[in-house]
Formats: C-alpha cells, structure tokens, sequence
C-alpha cells in the first residue's frame, strides 16, 4: 500500500481509519488519526519509521522554547531539521534512491513551517498540554498530507470542530448524519482528483514511456513535440490529482481543504506560474526563505538575489542533479526577464508571459524529466529538426502519439479555469453526484486492471 | 403527520449521500462478487487476501469479460495431470476446456471484439492470471524433447539424406520473401529497419502471444477487411518465417505449457507453408535491472523458454537464430544502452538485430544470389555460427 489509487487503500484503509475515527469520542479522535498515519508509513516504508518518530518528538520538545521566542533553540531545531533533510538528499544523490525516506522533503518542511511560524507568531500557540502534543503530533504525521504533500501550515488548522466534540451534543442518529457528510464533502474532491491521476496521467504517462522506448534521440520531431505536451501534463494531472486526493482525504477528516494547484496554465507568466503550481510550497518558500532575505524590499538587485536563492532552493529540493538546477535558473531568469525587462510595458509583457507559460515552461518540463545530458541534448536536437544520431521513423506519431490523442484532449480541455469554478458551483447537484459516481469506479476498473496487470505500461 | 414529514425530510436528505452510498452500495456488491467467484468462476485466478481487497478478484475478472454472477462450466482439468496437455489456455479464464486444437479459441460472447482497444485487455487475461500449471512455473527443467506433443517434422517427410545447412551471411534482398511474425519487438523492428521494412511483410502486433498469433485478428486485407495469420499464411507462400514472440507470456503457464504451444504454432505453420525455412528466433533476453526486479519476466525464464524452442529446430528447415548474441551483455541480459524500458529495443539499436539475421541465414540453392561475397562478413560469420552451436542436433522423438 504505496499510494492512494491503491484498492488496498481505498477499500480497506480508508473505512477502517474512517470508522474508527468517528466512533470514538473526539478527544481520541487525534490519538486514532496518528496511530492511522505512523501504520500507513510503516507499511510504505517501516525502515524510516523511526526517524519520522524521532524528529517529531524532537520538534516538539524544540517547540516550548521556541514559542517562547528562544532564539537559538529556533536556529538549533531548524538547522537538525534542515541537515537531516540535506544529508540524506546527498545520500540518495550519492547511493541511489533507495536512502531516500518517503515523504522527509514534506515533512521536514511541515517541521522547520511549524517552528518559524511558533516563533514569529504567525500561529497563536502550538496548544496546551496533551492535546498540544497530540496536534502537533497530528501535524507533522498526517497521513493524507505525510508522503507528497500539500505542506499544509499549522495555522491553517486554527477553528477546526471536528476535535471539539460539538457534535457529540447531537442526537445519535444526527451524529452519523453529520459524520457522513463530511466524508461525502471529501469525496467532492477525492473524485476528481483519483480520476484525475488514474484516467488521465497515468495513460499519459503510458505515452511518455512509449516516448522513451524509442530513445530521445530517434523521435520525429512532430513526436518530439507531443512529448513535451504529454509530459506537461502527465506532471500536472499527476501531482494535481494527487493533492486533490490528499486534499479531500482531509476534508472527509474534518480537516480544511487546501488548494495546491489554482489552473497554473491560465497564468500570466512564470511568476505567475509558480503562484499557481504546488501552491503550498511556493508560499513555504516565501514565508521561509524570500520574506526573511528581505523580499523585494531591497531594490532590484537585492531582490534579483533573494529570487535567485530561492530558485536554487527549489532545484535542489526537487532533486540534487544538474537537469534541476539548470531547470531552476531558466525559470529564474524567466522571472527576471518578465520583472524587469518588461513589467512598464504592460501589453508586451502579457503577451510575453503567455509565451513563457505555453512554449517555456513546458519545455523546461523536458529539462526537468531528464536526467542525462546526453538525453536532453538529443530531445533538444530533435524538437528543431536537427540530427541526433538516431534512427527516425516518421511513421511514430502515427504509432505511438496518435492513439492518446484523446487524452491530451481531455487533458487540454480541464486547464480551463471556468470548468472548475463550475464544477465547484454545481459540485452538490444530484446529476454531478452521479457523474463523479461513475468517474469513481470507472477510475477504480482502472487501477484495478494496473494492479493485478503489472504490465500495463509495458504491453510488449 | 409530524412523523410523515420528518421521513420525508430524511429521504431528501438522502441525496447529501449519495456519493458515499454509491461507492458503499457497489463496493458490497463486488465484494460478494468476488467472494462467490472466488469458488466458483474466478476459482483459476491468482489471488490472495492480504494483497488486495475481494472486489479486485471481480474487477480482473470483468476485464477479462468474465462477469459476476455468471455461470461458467467447469471440468476438473487440474486435478488430472494428464489433461493439462490438452487444455487450452482459455482454461486460464476459467471458461473452456479441452480445446482441440489448442488455438480453435471457442471463446464465449465474452470474447472481446478484436480490434485496437482489446490490446491491453488481451494482455490482461494472459497476464493478470495464472493456471494453477504455473504454481511451480520455471523451475522445472524445460520439457523433455519426448514429452513434446507431435516431433515437429514426422519422419516420413524428412528425405533419407536430409541436407544441413549452416549459417552464412547473406544480402538485404535475401529477405525479399520473407515473412516476420511476432510482437512489439517485431513491430519495432518494422518500423525502425528500413532496409527490411521494404523487403520483407511483417505481421506484427503489440501483445500478440504465442496462443493468439495464429488466430489473432489484426492483418489489413482488402477483400475482407482484417484476417488472422492463418487465413493469411494460406493466401501465400513465403520463402522464410522468422518467428519472435514469447516475452507476453512469460507470467503464463510453464515451460512446457509454452513449449507446446509454439510446437502446435509451428506444426500449422509447417503444414500452411509446406516449402519455407522456418527460423525460431530466440525470445530477446531483458536487461540486469529489469530482470532482477522480474518474477516472471526474467533472464533465467527467458533461458528455460528458449531452451525449450531450439529443440523444435531440426536444421533441415526450421532453425533456431540466439539473436541475444548481438544484444547481450556480459551477464548474458541485454545491454542496458540498446534499452529505454528494458525490454525493447531503442530505434537505433534494431541494426544489431538486423545485422545478426543478415549474418546468420541459411542459403538454400535458389537462394545462391543473395549470398554475400566471399570475405568480409561472410568468412566471420561461418567461425562464429559454428562457435555458437547453433546448429543443434535436430531432436526427434522416439514415435
């Protein structure tokens, strides 16, 4: 049980820790939730368990001298929580992957979040006492958010009844009701968000794979290009699918929704862009690394400095490889280019913002994707006709792009922004209940046929 | 009064749940689906509780096209052993048995309609689920040569002083009248070699196994639409049938099971194409990562399977090609650089293909012209085929 498209997830999990959660008195509701989560990561990954039990308990501990505005033991408990995350990223990049605990790039963050947001106040208190250590707890270990995300804060939780036990002063029969409809609002978000991940990027990831089977440097550059849309929007469907699943687990818990991705391609620009796509990391690195640096307050330079460390921040945390920095700073100079070059001339700064947002940033996905320098030379090379020492069938988008034409459609068609505003409008009408129905085991028919069917991305 | 309107209040509220109960409602009933079918017609699948909820079994099961609550008859055919020689792979669904002959396919109305969409659903019911001939799949040693059904040219056809061939280097033009059966190897293989692309006919599709290629419906024509590969082999004659195909079916019975099967293919070829040279090629081995990571699809099964297959070779005319000689590693797993996902080759690697079967054909008299010149290539690869044995002793039975 890896993910949340898992059937081992969906249908065993998720009803147990639901039941549980909700039939127990709300003041154990904290204590069934983290035990739920520790589980959860144990069965994904026990070896690291340790550590993610370790680190909690040391932020906590760190937390009373923190709120209490001790300077250092901020500094000390943010730099262990930053080490551990640097020293086993220089691990993985070293040895492997295999190093790489689950999910520490989220948590660690929540961690060093929590720490600064105590300390400046941005959070009222960590809270008194047992319940205090059980949400902090919470905090750092949900299981929705604990493996990609999104790094939710700690102030977001601030006026959550879901602990409080005012339900508990409803009749029986009302209680249930009340619990049943907060697993039916998740579901809202849970939904689009499964099918999102399973109909759409995982059979464009089946393309992208196909892309790869015949080697960069072999493509027709017609296929060349297709891949850098297919690719796009495998990384967007995926990781948006993905949030919205973790964000409706959370709602069906009682918890707030949070918004990850806000139709990142409807942006006027990369800065934009960014605003857009994995929201909540984005506002850690404003709050956490731009903001502190002085921001834009500093003159042009001084903010052209504070952007470049956050950039390079960014490539690294995504991983420790040259593809991700180089990456990074072509966004970096992206920003640049719109801020300072062109942000008095408003009109051609429009149009050059959408030719970043829809030529650029897609193509600094292919960067992203490819690890090899040899890899994205060639991938370069054939997107502008030119030789890569492969062997080109021009007969390949025919093959192997044309049949998921479809699903780039599909996928064309939902970076509208108004679909989702109507659909968040007409979300509770019974017609759109019984369409989210049928995406849902539409959705599961699917997973189900990629489980048992280890093959399905490799159909020989 | 009060009370009517208090229900009434309830059922409209009934719509606040309906998402909850939908999935509730459906989880039940393939749930109870799949726990009847797990004794009755999903009995044959592979499956177990700890690894996924009883609804899996259902929905594999329906991706299949064999629907809950159906009835489906049933023979003991694995309780007898004997039996499983006969047994058609349809058993694997639980649906037919005793197929003879093993491809005749009496699939029920379940059987999808061929054509682009069933690829993966084919790939599904070969791959998602196991006879339970598989419980013990390739450890086992491949299949004695007399275990084999039928010998693969009965002695009577063979002339009292049948002439050997060995394997020489030959011209692009030798596969001017060749024929290439296979799956998505073969596929790339047309698509990423000119040379052969021009020359020779492919029937080629992606996931064609060794139990569907000869009744697989995939081959355009123009009087009746699409054809299967028999209909096809009788429309014409081909010169030479090069044959790979056997990396679908790696999670699919066990040597044996697989062994006959590509005897039977063989055996219809033979009798459809009485005057072609037949070449088995060998099932292109996967790399080291995607080996070790395999608990079907690896290098030591491939091995066992290929094993297998070069005993059908009697090197009169039918011959077995180790094509993994040209893309193998030291481990003896396919070299990582020809490779994206470990299984296929990269467009650019399929030359290393191509030059093998270029180098190692065997020249019958009518083929004289397309002999390459003395030297070069021709003199290296006569040392080199001897060296390989590839010219194994054709195995006979004792019938």
């Amino acid at each position: 049980m890896t993910g949340f498209t898992d059937l081992q997830f969906i249908f065993r999990f998720c009803p147990v820790i639901l039941g549980l959660y909700y039939l127990v008195p709300a003041h154990w509701r904290r204590v069934v939730l983290i035990l739920a989560s520790l589980v959860f990561y144990g069965m994904g990954d026990l070896r690291f368990l340790p550590l993610l039990v370790l680190l909690m308990l040391l932020n906590y501990a760190f937390s009373g001298p923190v709120q209490a505005h001790r300077r250092w033991s901020l500094i000390l408990i943010v730099t262990l929580d930053a080490l551990t995350l640097i020293a086993f990223k220089a691990l993985a990049a070293l040895w492997g992957g295999c190093f790489l605990p689950i999910g520490l790039s989220f948590y660690s963050f929540r961690m060093i979040a929590f720490q600064a947001d105590l300390y400046t106040g941005r959070v009222k208190g960590r809270g008194e006492g047992w319940t205090g250590f059980l949400q902090t707890c919470l905090y750092f270990c949900m299981f929705p958010q604990l493996v990609s995300g999104p790094i939710a804060r700690y102030g977001d939780w601030e006026g959550m009844n879901v602990f409080s036990g005012e339900e508990e002063k409803l009749p029986e029969g009302e209680r249930l009701l009340a619990c049943l409809r907060r697993i039916e609002q998740g579901l809202y978000w849970f939904i689009p968000g499964l099918a999102m991940k399973v109909l759409l990027a995982d059979h464009l990831a089946m393309c992208w794979n196909e892309i790869g089977t015949i080697g960069y440097e072999s493509l027709s550059t017609p296929l060349a290009w297709l891949g850098v849309v297919v690719y796009s929007m495998d990384l967007l469907f995926d990781f948006w699918g993905y949030s919205l699943m973790a964000a409706g687990l959370g709602v069906a818990l009682g918890f707030p929704f949070i918004r990850n991705f806000n139709y990142p391609y409807a942006a006027t620009g990369v800065s934009d862009f960014y605003r857009r796509w994995h929201i909540t990391l984005g506002t850690w690195f404003r709050d956490m690394v731009y903001i502190p640096l002085g921001g834009s307050r500093g003159g042009l330079f001084r903010t052209a400095v504070n952007l470049l460390v956050v950039w390079l921040l960014t490539a690294l945390w995504h991983g420790v490889t040259l593809n991700f920095i180089l990456w990074g700073m072509l966004l970096y100079l992206m920003i640049l280019w719109e801020k300072m070059v062109w942000s008095n001339t408003p009109r051609l700064r429009a149009v050059i913002g959408r030719i970043h947002v829809w030529l650029c940033v897609p193509l600094t996905w292919i960067i992203f994707a490819l690890s090899g320098t040899s890899d994205l030379i060639a991938y370069f090379r054939r997107l502008f006709f030119l030789d890569a020492g492969g062997n080109v069938s021009m007969t390949d988008f025919a093959r192997v792009g044309v049949p998921y034409l479809g699903f780039v459609a599909v996928g064309l068609i939902l970076l509208i922004p108004d679909l989702g505003l109507w659909y968040e409008r007409h979300k509770n009408a019974v017609l759109m209940k019984l369409i989210c129905l049928a995406l849902f085991w539409a959705s599961i028919y699917s997973a189900a046929g990629q489980s048992s069917n280890p093959f399905m991305y490799l159909r020989f | 009064m009060e009370e009517k309107n208090r229900q009434l209040h309830r059922l409209h509220h009934l719509e606040h749940y309906l998402m909850i109960l939908g999935i509730a409602v459906g989880a039940l009933i393939l749930t109870c689906a799949g726990l009847l079918g797990r004794r009755g017609i999903y009995r044959d699948y592979a499956y177990s509780y700890a690894d996924a909820p009883l609804l899996q079994l259902a929905l594999t099961g329906m991706a299949d096209g064999v629907m809950p609550f159906t009835e489906a008859e049933y023979t003991t055919v694995y309780g007898d052993p004997e039996a499983d020689h006969e047994a058609g792979y349809d058993v694997v669904r639980g649906e037919a048995v005793e197929l003879q002959p093993l491809f005749e396919e009496p699939r029920t109305e379940a059987e999808p309609e061929p054509d682009e969409s069933d690829v993966t659903e084919e790939m599904g019911e070969d791959e998602m689920t196991e006879p339970e001939v598989s419980d013990e799949p390739e450890e086992e040693a491949p299949a004695e040569p007399e275990e084999a059904e039928a010998p693969v040219e009965p002695e009577e056809e063979i002339p009292a002083e049948p002439e050997v061939y060995e394997l020489e280097a030959v011209t692009d033009d030798y596969f001017c009248d060749a024929l290439f059966l296979g799956d998505s190897r073969t596929v790339g293989l047309s698509e990423y070699c000119a040379p052969l692309d021009e020359r020779a006919v492919f029937f080629a599709k992606v996931s064609l196994t060794i139990f569907t290629l000869m009744n697989k419906v995939f081959i355009p024509d123009e009087e009746r639409g699409t054809i299967n590969v028999e209909t096809a082999l009788a429309d014409r004659q081909y010169d030479k049938i090069y044959l790979m195909i056997g990396i679908n079916e790696m999670g699919t019975g066990n040597t044996e099971y697989f062994l006959n099967a590509y005897t039977e293919v063989i055996e219809q070829i033979r009798a459809l194409q009485p005057d072609a040279l037949i070449y088995i090629q060998s099932i292109m081995h996967v790399t080291k990562a995607k080996s070790d990571a395999e608990k079907h699809i690896n290098n030591a099964n491939i091995d066992l399977r290929n094993s297998a297959i070069a005993t059908l070779a009697n090197d009169h005319d039918i011959f077995y090609l180790n094509m993994n000689e040209a893309v193998d590693d030291e481990d003896g797993a396919l070299r990582s650089e020809l490779t994206f996902d470990g299984v296929h080759l990269k467009a650019k690697s399929y030359e290393l293909w191509y030059d093998y079967l270029k180098n190692h054909a065997v020249v019958r008299p009518q083929d004289e012209i397309y002999r390459q010149p003395e030297g070069g290539a021709a003199a290296e690869t006569e040392e080199e085929a001897q060296s390989q044995g590839v010219t194994e002793e054709p195995e006979e039975t004792d019938e």
